[in-house]
């Protein structure tokens, strides 16, 4: 197992923003996670990369209790996360963003710079790795929020929306990218809205609301699960939402 | 469509780099120019004793404030407590000196350890603080070693001060001529600037933009954010001490009022904050401008309009802030770079057409 949840609760005063969730990950799968806003879907990853400690239960990594870690030592057992709102270092440049996170396993400049190059590759932007991450646009954003993390080269990678705010075409990409890291042997967890993506990307589904876990399985199970078409989905889904997007994005093991 | 592709990448490199094999060659002669008249000045102001005063002041706080540029502006944890590392590094070394003999050069590692080890206890406890607070914890440590200045009247003499005996020689650490001490505080500035460049292109320093900017974007990726600014408050504080002790030589009369005191404190933050926080350069700049700003004013107006050199310094301060917030530094470079990325948006512009 990659990662174990038993159990796990989080108050907030009287609120239980997430409550009794179980779940775990094997090697290498890439697991979508969604639900309605407020379902408790951030509040579980805050709570997997160590920001806040849970109320009750255990969170294992690779075997490993993670509760009570600061979230930069997760970072160092091999758990990366991103932010939902990106937050780019702007006075720094896009080479130097994703240094900050090889230097997490690497000490050495010179090499850490050639990872954080492999790491702006992997998305797209080592073409831009000198400009300053100042004033960069939503899309760019997003792809260096991912390259930051992979440059801390993940063994799982939570991701927190990467693809909110992006147009069609920008979607198609960042599930590209992501089918590749996936791909290339890392574990993925990823919080997405955008529906036709994580149905296509995603081996396996959770479905949390109201802090609980309601459903879990394939995304054609997840599609036909009337809880879930209750809770998020809404009616109309279950006939909509077919892969439509590009061979490159449908295939979860990804060629491109 | 390639061959466009080409033009803008080869324009977009020269741009963002901005630092061809040209540029970077300007770049070192204009540094080593500087240098060299730096070396010539507390040689060619000999016998002018106001001005070679001036410029070593001038050498020392540019000093003081890059040390506390490490802490206040790499790892923007804005300290108001500064002077407490600068008066614990001068009290430690004087007192050894005049109660039990041992020379200043030794003394000055005792001020820095006792320094260190104050930073760390401070900074384990109030680093975990955000902005203001931290800043009037820093207030109330620097307070604190001012009130104990004051009360251990024994050890340290009181408000009277301590006066160190003039001894020159060089085991006392005093010197008859105040060259050597010009050319001592330069050196101490430029070991500050070394430190501060190497910061710019070390693994701490990037950890410390990072975390300057976003504690838990850095933390998320692998940051030790604690650990970070530690020693970042550690380097600082021990070059804040070796630039007490240095003082408490120089100057042989130690006094809680003026060497251990909050205005020495905002001083030291006010030369950066001038000059441009979180460079290396800033501080030295600041201190250029400011030290000596602060020395003619309150020769010009100290006896006749006594407080009328504070009320010009003072709005001085306030149109650099409204108009330069970010330093004289950091705004002169922002400004040379949008002209120059201008400049290449019209070349590209050019050869597009071109092509076209």
């Amino acid at each position: 197992m990659l990662l174990e949840l038993h159990d796990v609760t989080k108050r907030f005063g009287g609120m239980e923003a997430v409550k009794d969730v179980d779940m775990g990950m094997d090697q290498h799968e890439l697991v979508g996670l969604i639900g309605p806003n407020g379902a408790g879907k951030t509040t579980l990853f805050n709570l997997v990369s160590g920001y806040y400690p849970p109320s009750q239960g255990s969170i294992k990594f690779q075997g490993r209790e993670v509760a009570g870690r600061k979230p930069h030592h997760v970072t160092r057992m091999g758990l990366c996360r991103t932010f939902q709102l990106t937050r780019p270092f702007t006075h720094l440049t896009l080479l130097e963003n994703a240094m900050v996170g090889t230097l997490c396993h690497c000490s050495e400049l010179k090499r850490s710079r050639e990872v954080a190059h492999w790491a702006l590759e992997q998305v797209g932007l080592d073409h831009r790795a000198d400009d300053l991450a100042q004033g960069l646009p939503i899309g760019h954003r997003k792809k260096l929020e991912l390259a930051r993390t992979l440059a801390t080269k993940p063994k799982l990678l939570l991701l927190d929306e990467v693809m909110g705010g992006l147009n069609p075409m920008e979607v198609q990409e960042m599930s590209a990218t992501i089918a590749k890291i996936h791909a290339g042997g890392t574990g993925v967890l990823m919080i997405e809205h955008v529906m036709s993506a994580v149905m296509c990307l995603c081996q396996r589904i959770v479905v949390l609301h109201h802090g609980e876990k309601i459903a879990a399985g394939s995304p054609e199970e997840i599609r036909r699960n009337p809880k879930v078409i209750e809770a998020y989905l809404g009616d109309s889904y279950a006939v909509a939402g077919t892969c439509e997007a590009g061979p490159e994005s449908a295939s979860p093991t990804g060629q491109a | 469509m390639d061959k466009l592709r080409n033009i803008i990448g080869k324009n977009q490199a020269q741009g963002a780099g901005g630092a061809g094999a040209p540029a970077k060659a300007r770049d070192l002669r204009l540094k080593l120019g500087v240098l060299a008249v730096l070396l010539l000045l507390p040689i060619l102001l000999q016998n002018e004793p106001y001005y070679q005063e001036i410029l070593t002041f001038v050498f020392l706080w540019g000093a003081m404030s890059g040390a506390w540029n490490i802490v206040g502006g790499y790892a923007g944890k804005f300290s108001l407590g500064h002077a407490a590392f600068f008066g614990i590094g001068a009290y430690t070394s004087g007192l050894l000196y005049t109660k039990l003999g041992i020379s200043p050069w030794l003394g000055m590692f005792g001020g820095m350890l006792l320094s260190v080890i104050f930073a760390l206890l401070i900074g384990v406890v109030t680093l975990r603080l955000k902005g203001k607070f931290f800043a009037l914890c820093t207030i109330a440590f620097g307070m604190l070693v001012e009130i104990m200045a004051v009360y251990l009247r024994g050890v340290t003499g009181g408000s009277e001060g301590l006066l160190i005996p003039y001894e020159p020689g060089f085991w006392n650490m005093t010197f008859a001529s105040k060259v050597v001490w010009a050319y001592i505080f330069l050196a101490l500035m430029l070991g500050v600037y070394g430190v501060s460049r190497w910061l710019d292109k070390s693994a701490l320093g990037y950890r410390l933009s990072a975390l300057r900017e976003d504690e838990d974007a850095a933390e998320a990726l692998g940051v030790n954010t604690l650990a970070g600014k530690l020693s970042s408050i550690t380097i600082s504080a021990a070059i804040t001490a070796l630039g007490g002790s240095l003082f408490a030589q120089y100057f042989l009369w130690l006094e809680p009022n003026f060497c251990v005191s909050l205005d020495l404190s905002q001083q030291f933050a006010l030369i950066s904050i001038i000059g441009g926080m979180g460079t290396a350069i800033g501080p030295l700049v600041g201190a250029a401008i400011i030290t000596p700003l602060q020395i003619f004013l309150r020769a010009a107006f100290g006896s006749a309009a006594s407080g009328m050199s504070m009320m010009i310094y003072g709005f001085l301060l306030v149109v650099v802030v409204l108009y330069m917030p970010k330093g004289i530094v950091v705004e002169v470079r922002d400004r040379l770079r949008a002209r120059r990325t201008k400049a290449v948006a019209g070349v590209v512009e050019r050869e597009v057409s071109n092509v076209a």
